[in-house]
């Protein structure tokens, strides 16, 4: 397991805390991700069925279950990270590095990193409309900067590629400069996006 | 990153020929080729176990299974 | 073994910018769209969340992980993790038994609960009871401890020994 300091704004008062970026994670680990966060999703599905906000608009990834994740660590191709504040999950990512190619041109053919499964902890979403306002910002943003710098470890260059949700299509195109492809048949017609070696490059100086 | 272990690897002309390139295609070292090598095979092989299949699709769609053991 | 390497993310300007637009999206996710992937048992009151629950608090009481119990019990992790999590999962005869040796839970009684053999009355209604008190959480709370103790008891007092 490898572990590095990162930064995560608090919402309640605007100060930045330390906190730490767990990678090398095992099946374990996304089990107690998932029983970790199981108590708040249901919380959140409560008042979310109790609120007028149209489900279009509830976070696409209510249901999901990390624990039925877990096996797939066990293969070499797979990454878990994870980003641990006040001793608790605040984020955590699957990337795999042998399952996709590089689509955009010029580096087509080329190896890079997917990102797999990518999500923050229920209690730090910011849903206004049922006062949640989440306890940390930014905590997606800085696990697909690792995602990011796992590519260039690889020696892909720092290329990434993900199936993105609807909701936030906008956001990997703004933050990160992705270039969106396709729509994909095989992946529930959820847009393909891809971030290339130059615009890795560019991204990772922007942000220094 | 965990610790590694050395292999020495006996190749052909033919094999090193191949790896050489895929490393310049791909723009990887040879080592990290034979990784991505490794995870690939490693990938298909615990899929096909799971009971999926393995196909190829060209142009006119038709599909041909790939057997990979 | 943990490396602790210095920061090397991205600034906090950046990080403010990023924050802005993830907030947008109400929380930025990567993965399929819900309904693919398997929705969260809402408490219902079937008895076969009390097999996964058991099993799991069994692990965890011995303060064990997936893997160490994969290990222990010399099944597949993938079964173990499979029974933990999907109601629906029905385990093969050999890993409930290799299970019910590695738990020390009673080997009949857990081949009910698997949905391998027709449970008995008492099993059932202990095994609702259980199942409606507990919810997955990291440690077992007190009030979880009571409720695993109180459903091994039962099961062990309506056992043969077996």
């Amino acid at each position: 397991m490898s572990s590095e300091v990162v930064q995560l704004q608090r919402r309640l008062d605007g100060v930045f805390v330390e906190a730490a970026l767990l990678g090398g994670m095992v099946p374990n680990d996304f089990v107690l991700v998932g029983n970790e966060w199981s108590a708040e999703r249901s919380v959140v599905m409560q008042e979310l069925l109790q609120s007028t906000l149209p489900r279009q608009q509830w976070p696409q990834s209510l249901h999901w279950d990390w624990r039925r994740k877990a096996p797939e660590l066990r293969l070499l191709e797979a990454a878990g990270f994870g980003i641990v504040c006040e001793r608790q999950w605040q984020g955590v990512m699957l990337t795999k590095s042998a399952s996709y190619v590089a689509k955009l041109a010029p580096d087509k053919g080329k190896p890079l990193v997917y990102v797999d499964f990518l999500e923050v902890a229920p209690w730090n979403w910011a849903i206004p409309e049922v006062g949640g306002s989440g306890r940390f910002r930014s905590v997606g943003s800085s696990l697909l900067w690792r995602a990011v710098e796992q590519s260039e470890e690889e020696g892909f260059r720092g290329r990434v590629g993900l199936h993105s949700l609807p909701q936030s299509e906008v956001f990997y195109e703004r933050v990160f400069g992705m270039t969106p492809l396709n729509r994909d048949s095989a992946k529930q017609n959820l847009l393909y996006m891809e971030l290339s070696a130059d615009q890795a490059a560019k991204l990772l100086e922007k942000g220094k | 990153m965990a610790a590694k272990r050395t292999m020495t690897l006996n190749l052909t002309d033919a094999e090193m020929g191949a790896l050489e390139e895929l490393s310049e295609k791909k723009e990887l070292s040879k080592t990290a080729i034979l990784r991505q090598a490794l995870r690939l095979y490693q990938m298909v092989d615990a899929r096909i176990e799971r009971g999926d299949k393995f196909f190829f699709e060209d142009e006119t769609k038709a599909k041909a299974e790939v057997m990979v053991l | 073994m943990v490396n602790i390497n210095k920061s090397r993310g991205p600034s906090r300007d950046w990080l403010l910018g990023a924050a802005d637009i993830e907030d947008g999206c109400r929380s930025v996710s990567v993965g399929g769209l819900a309904a693919e992937l398997g929705m969260l048992s809402s408490g219902t009151t079937r008895i076969k969340p009390a097999f996964g629950r058991l099993i799991e608090f069994a692990r965890r009481n011995q303060g064990l992980t997936v893997e160490k119990l994969a290990e222990r019990a010399d099944v597949d992790l993938a079964a173990i993790l499979e029974i933990e999590t999907d109601d629906r999962a029905v385990p093969e005869e050999r890993t409930v038994y290799q299970l019910a040796q590695a738990l020390c839970l009673p080997q009949a009684k857990l081949m009910e609960l698997a949905g391998l053999a027709t449970p008995k009355p008492e099993t059932s209604r202990a095994a609702l009871k259980f199942a409606a008190r507990s919810e997955p959480a990291s440690k077992l709370t007190r009030d979880e401890r009571e409720a695993f103790e109180e459903f091994v008891k039962v099961l062990d007092e309506s056992s043969d020994g077996a």
